[in-house]
């Protein structure tokens, strides 16, 4: 039964209502209508709006899907709808099996108690009975490492040695579907791989559905993904670069920004690729892009002039669209220029080594000497190129690729 | 393998909401314990006097109508029984029922951050509501059936039978307090009203005083669905004549399909209550 859908969601909506004290109203309302029969309007009412529209998927057993989407999406209304606690306003929710959802580890932990008595009361809150509990016990305090503060109350845990205990109980539950919403958040590295693999484990035999916004945790977990923008479902595709393509789209790209004291000021870079050459005029402040291929060979030429004499470095950095520091490239030290002269930087990169995606650049001049090798930023300017590497070939989620090396099997 | 299905709330039947709302219990049996012996232990850990202040009120209250009584600044006569022994059992069992309209908004408050991020039978509160009350009463005859004793009551056969009424109070409370929950836990005006209403409301039963004849009084205690209830504890704990038998009978079937009504407006409420107030 490796096939079997397990997760059916048929033009699912949901509407919320912004203005509290109208919610209050209407949820009187719709109440009193429900209780009695009568059907609920299902148009729009005033300050109403979509939360979640016409969304419809299935996850079969096996399959993890990705839900992603920024905040406010409509991601977390679609899982709470997916375990039961509120209903859909339109269309059909099918859950075949037991459903496990790790959404807010250690609700219903009371701060008084001790963490054994939390481990019995939220096992109870999840479904287990006092026999499971004791059997599992011992496998379950193991798991979240707290041996020595079982016995403390959990007022004095912190918030990562709850979600620890809070992971541990729910996560030895035997599912058929799991939803997880960034519970990982918290924990420490360890922990983190730690749950990992137990979600890998579960994985094997349920159906999971995982919210998430750090896209290398959803391209690592997930076997498909779903992208929700603004209640809509965007982009469903059993690719996930596809996806987070998809999610990445929805952004304003980063803006380009300039930092430093300004001794230093660029003219302009000029970029050269194997078939475009692209120059920017980088005092005024604004970005270009260039499309690329892992393995292209990049030619830039940076020209600029420094207000004073001062030994320095040119330094250009990579960033993924999170802004996170993918790798980098520093120039050795220059000092053989004159002031307000035009200085001219060459540099040749053989491969630029990058994975599909879209990545910044960002270029830093800063000061240097024996004693400070990271001195004054006389300029920088963040952000102003856009690059984006296209590939045919599938290479999994890591930013940079390897091409010079050596590999030998043997048999 | 279990099939659950999520619709909008109009596509329901009847019959699959009870069906729903009996595997609740069911299934809830075990959660509700937990939740009973969890907030009992986390309750008292931190409180000095701990289980003390359920006896409190209803002796603090009994204790001035009984000085009050004896100062002859009120003068309540025709009580069937010794007028303290009368009082206590009254305001003991007054108590009972308050507690038990006010247990089931408290819980459901009380398991909202969790009921609006885990999936549990629902009606494991409605069990622990109970199980409070049990353990109330529990405490609450502790410390009456002495007192009595020392009054001149003694402990009687006919004191069984009075079981059945406080059972009467225990379902009248959950009843009428399961019925005001969805409103109660939408709006907070009716946590701040029945604090304000229940004790005068005491004042209009026939808690402090005897049953009446004639006048508004009387008329008010025949529409009260406790009276009844209260009277047949009280009379079979100090062996006096029960005289309201038949509105007894029509009380104990109004409360029994309003308890059934709460039930099912309950299930349907929590959805929309979790989503419009949830955190």
């Amino acid at each position: 039964m490796e096939n079997e859908v397990l997760i059916k969601v048929e033009g699912v909506s949901k509407k919320f209502c912004k203005s509290l004290k109208r919610s209050l109203y209407y949820g009187l309302g719709d109440i009193s209508r429900s209780v009695l029969g009568i059907k609920n309007p299902d148009k729009l009412r005033k300050d109403e709006f979509w939360a979640v529209k016409n969304v419809s998927f299935k996850v079969r057993r096996g399959e993890c899907l990705g839900l992603i989407g920024h905040n406010g999406a409509g991601k977390s209304t679609l899982l709470k709808m997916l375990n039961g606690l509120i209903r859909p306003d339109e269309g059909r929710i099918e859950m075949k099996g037991k459903v496990g959802a790790l959404i807010e580890l250690g609700a219903g932990f009371n701060p008084v108690l001790t963490g054994r008595e939390n481990v019995y009361n939220n096992g109870a809150v999840l479904g287990f009975s006092k026999a499971e509990i004791d059997r599992k016990f011992d496998e379950i305090v193991a798991f979240s490492e707290l041996e020595d503060f079982i016995d403390s109350p959990v007022q004095n845990y912190s918030s990562g040695m709850k979600v620890r205990l809070g992971f541990a109980v729910a996560s030895q539950m035997e599912l058929d579907i799991l939803l997880v919403d960034e519970v990982l958040a918290v924990g420490d590295a360890g922990f983190k791989i730690k749950c990992y693999n137990e979600i890998f484990k579960i994985l094997k035999n349920s159906a999971v559905i995982f919210v998430s916004h750090s896209m290398p945790q959803i391209a690592k977990v997930c076997t498909e993904g779903l992208h929700l923008h603004t209640g809509i479902l965007k982009k469903k595709s059993s690719s996930i670069v596809d996806i987070i393509e998809s999610y990445y789209s929805v952004f304003q790209g980063p803006l380009t920004t300039t930092e430093g004291n300004m001794d230093a000021i660029v003219e302009e870079l000029e970029i050269q690729t194997k078939q475009n050459k692209l120059i920017l005029d980088l005092k005024k402040i604004s970005g270009g892009e260039i499309r690329v291929s892992p393995k292209e060979k990049l030619s830039l030429k940076l020209t600029y002039y420094i207000s004073k004499k001062v030994a320095h470095r040119v330094i250009f950095f990579i960033t993924d669209k999170d802004q996170k520091l993918i790798s980098q490239l520093t120039t050795k030290k220059f000092y053989d220029y004159n002031i307000n002269n035009l200085i001219s930087l060459k540099i040749d990169l053989e491969k630029l080594q990058l994975n599909a995606g879209e990545y910044g650049l960002t270029i830093h001049i800063f000061e240097t000497d024996e004693k400070i090798k990271r001195g004054t930023t006389l300029y920088g300017i963040r952000n102003c190129l856009k690059i984006i590497c296209v590939t045919e070939e599938f290479v999994g989620a890591s930013p940079i690729l390897y091409f010079d090396f050596t590999d030998e099997f043997q048999s | 393998m279990i099939v659950k299905v999520y619709s909008p709330q109009n596509k329901y039947s009847l019959l699959q909401l009870f069906r729903e709302i009996i595997m609740g219990f069911k299934e809830g049996r075990e959660l509700a314990w937990r939740l009973f012996v969890r907030d009992l232990k986390a309750g008292y850990t931190k409180s000095f006097l701990g289980v003390i202040w359920l006896f409190i009120p209803p002796f603090f209250i009994a204790g001035i109508w009984i000085f009050l009584n004896s100062q002859n600044v009120v003068n309540i006569s025709g009580a069937p029984m010794n007028y303290a022994a009368f009082t206590l059992c009254g305001t003991i069992l007054w108590s009972f029922f308050a507690e038990a309209l006010n247990k089931p908004i408290q819980r459901f408050q009380g398991a909202m951050s969790m009921m609006s991020k885990l999936n549990f039978p629902r009606e494991a509160l409605i069990l622990a509501s109970i199980y409070d009350q049990l353990f109330s009463l529990f405490l609450k005859l502790l410390a009456l059936i002495p007192l009595l004793w020392v009054l001149g009551y003694p402990p009687t056969f006919d004191w069984i039978f009075a079981f059945i009424g406080i059972f009467g109070l225990l379902m009248t409370g959950i009843s009428l307090g399961l019925l005001l929950s969805p409103l109660g836990l939408l709006y907070n005006d009716i946590g701040k009203g029945l604090p304000l209403i229940l004790p005068f409301a005491m004042y209009l039963s026939p808690v402090i005083y005897p049953l009446r004849e004639g006048g508004k009084l009387a008329l008010l205690q025949d529409y009260n669905p406790v009276t009844p209830f209260l009277e047949f504890t009280r009379s079979n704990l100090g062996g006096y004549d029960f005289t309201l038998i038949g509105p007894m009978y029509i009380w104990s079937g109004i409360v029994f399909i309003v308890f059934v009504f709460s039930l099912l407006a309950v299930k349907v409420a929590m959805p929309m209550i979790i989503e419009r107030s949830g955190s």
